[in-house]
């Protein structure tokens, strides 16, 4: 990479970041005003450390989305990740080995949906649907339904340690963040998935290996999914069969409030950086206003459909429809 | 025509895994082949067929409803007070009003982000997933309400002869949705924008009215399934209906109705009904957990769209084509 093109790519990223970088500012700054204790360092580390997990979940949503496709399978699989990861802590296994059988049931779940997806040409949304619920109910199974306590000491640097004064899992979830982003602009996959998500047909006639790709983006995500998984049992320090529920649709709402339609074939996971931030401090303020758990559930519902709404709406401005019927 | 024949070999598969599953069960589960047991199999699948058969006529449509449930959760908990009155015909009246009133107006909200505002179904319902589950927990702040009047309770527990009401009512929703998508004009419009929702609109049909109806009734129904459902429990709680959605849309699925809209029908659908019921039916006769429900549903989603598209190469569970959702 020449000197010119990477000024160029630093250029393009300063210009992509604005809008979203004031949206954050203005909400941290609301609930800094609104809010006692939420501009704290302790609380502003522990949005950090709490979004991290939903960073990594976001980057697998936003490959799939690029695509045009959807991921509803990441929430599940974290589950079973975390639940396969504790069970085997509890069992005894050695420490390195779970976490690899933790992440690895990741990739057999992502490399699944990626081959009935690519093989079978079936439509995502029930694909992933489908592998959603086997994750959640192989999770419920393995964890007799309740949740996998207690991991001791060694397990939980991994999501409650810290590394130059920032939680560790913020630096794991920037390394994949900076893999992922490399991986879309400096890749051959990555020019597959926005011609995928550009347009299909003309991607596979322009001889892009369009099952290939499809394969190795839902099998991406499933990786990410369950290294998520690993860091969120290790940061609570105890794996719930349902808790990973609901994080595939903070992560589409990350991607989308980022800036990628889901329409696919535009966008990026910069975008997908600031949106998962956005989200998480949307979740921590409104934790700390002291709001009912019912209430969280119905603004963080309308959030989700608000952000997708503008979006799409944007996007028939602009003459490019966002959502089929 | 060869659209028909195509169907055949899925409808003859769909016949004979249940004829398979019927007579296997009868050899190996003791307790199957008994009238308790098949009643209560016919009594567990008519709630079911209640909710699938909504669901069957939404994605014909192109589109799904993960709301269901709750919708079913907070109109039967809005409505359960009135089943609690001295006057059982007036509060009956009302209660069911009140029921069916909720459960249109989610549908209605539904159909207006999916057709006015353009939002990919599984984002506008996942929204309303969320704002009535909420709804319902802020509205029941935990209490249950419980013990309604014989006249209310009649629906579920009640039989006409020798045949429960359930199975009846069942009926007659099946009934009711086999007409309208077969035989009127608004069926075959639900076709045409499944299948193709610009040539729908070129030829005179309008496709937000249709997409707008469509949501509507399924809200009526989930409302529906809600009443039955609290009706056979006598008691109405805010967590209520949870697997709803999974469920329907797994008994849509193996019932052979594809997921990119315009290809299956409501006939395939009492076997998906039936199937999915049996299988459960099973687990629970061979004393299989029931963590394991969820999982088989995810499996069972998988397994019905893979052999879907190989028996019929393909344009059942969705030919080539951008749509993903």
């Amino acid at each position: 990479m020449s000197v010119k093109s990477a000024d160029r790519e630093v250029f393009r990223i300063l210009r992509r970041i604005p809008g979203i970088a004031y949206a954050l500012i203005a909400l941290v700054a609301a609930f800094a005003w609104f809010i006692p204790g939420f501009f704290t360092p302790s609380n502003l580390l522990s949005v950090v450390r709490q979004g991290s997990v939903l960073i990594m979940v976001s980057l697998g949503a936003t490959l799939a989305i690029l695509s045009r496709g959807v991921n509803l399978s990441l929430g599940g699989v974290m589950s079973l990740a975390g639940v396969v990861t504790g069970v085997l802590i509890h069992r005894g296994a050695p420490l390195s080995l779970a976490i690899l059988a933790g992440v690895a049931v990741g990739a057999v779940a992502g490399s699944l949906v990626g081959a009935v997806i690519a093989r079978a040409d079936i439509a995502p949304f029930i694909v992933t649907l489908g592998m959603m619920s086997i994750g959640e109910g192989l999770a419920l199974v393995l964890s007799g339904g309740a949740s996998v306590p207690g991991f001791g000491a060694s397990f939980q640097v991994i999501g409650q340690g810290s590394l130059l004064f920032a939680p560790l899992p913020f630096w794991i979830a920037l390394t994949l963040f900076f893999l992922i982003h490399f991986l879309l602009r400096h890749t051959q996959l990555g020019v597959a998935i926005y011609a995928i998500g550009g347009n299909e047909e003309a991607a596979a006639l322009s001889g892009v290996d369009v099952r290939r790709a499809k394969f190795q983006i839902y099998l991406i995500g499933g990786l990410l999914a369950g290294l998520a998984g690993v860091v969120l049992a290790s940061r609570m320090n105890s794996a719930h069969p349902s808790g990973g529920m609901g994080f595939e649709f903070d992560a589409i709402a990350a991607t989308v409030v980022g800036g990628t339609p889901m329409s696919g074939g535009r966008g990026g996971v910069v975008g997908t950086l600031g949106g998962a931030a956005i989200i998480s401090v949307m979740r921590n303020g409104l934790n700390m206003l002291g709001l009912p758990t019912p209430w969280q559930m119905i603004i963080i519902g309308l959030i989700i459909v608000g952000s997708v709404a503008l979006d799409t709406v944007g996007s028939a401005v602009h003459g490019r429809r966002g959502g089929t019927v | 025509m060869r659209a028909w024949r195509r169907m055949d070999w899925g409808t003859f598969s769909r016949v004979f895994a249940l004829l398979a599953m019927g007579i296997i069960l009868s050899f190996t589960a003791p307790g199957f082949p008994t009238l308790t047991n098949l009643l209560n199999v016919a009594r567990q699948a008519s709630l079911l067929l209640v909710l699938s058969s909504g669901m069957t006529m939404v994605i014909l449509l192109g589109g799904t409803d993960l709301s269901v449930g709750s919708t079913a959760a907070l109109s039967s908990c809005l409505a359960a007070p009135f089943f609690l009155r001295d006057a059982p015909t007036a509060g009956l009246l009302i209660g069911s009003l009140v029921g069916l009133g909720t459960g249109a107006m989610c549908g209605l909200l539904n159909g207006l982000m999916v057709s006015k505002i353009g939002l990919p179904p599984f984002v506008a319902t996942y929204g309303m997933n969320q704002v009535a589950r909420g709804a319902a927990l802020a509205y029941m702040a935990g209490n249950i309400t419980y013990g309604f009047k014989p006249a209310f309770r009649f629906l579920a527990t009640g039989n006409l002869g020798q045949v429960p009401m359930l199975v009846l009512l069942a009926a007659l929703v099946f009934a009711i949705f086999h007409f309208v998508l077969n035989r009127t004009v608004f069926g075959r419009q639900v076709y045409v924008v499944g299948a193709r929702p610009s040539a729908a609109a070129f030829s005179g049909i309008s496709v937000p009215g249709t997409i707008l109806k469509v949501y509507l009734v399924n809200g009526l129904v989930a409302a529906l399934a809600g009443l039955v459902f609290i009706s056979r429990l006598n008691a109405a709680e805010a967590g209520l209906g949870e697997p709803f959605a999974l469920q329907a849309i797994a008994a849509v699925a193996i019932g052979g109705t594809s997921f990119r809209g315009g290809i299956g029908g409501i006939g395939g659908t009492v076997v998906g009904v039936l199937i999915m019921t049996l299988l459960t039916n099973a687990m629970n006769l061979l004393g299989v957990s029931t963590l394991w429900q969820t999982a088989v549903t995810g499996a069972v989603i998988l397994l019905a769209v893979l052999l879907d598209r190989t028996l019929t190469g393909g344009e059942a569970a969705g030919g080539r084509g951008a749509r993903t959702h």
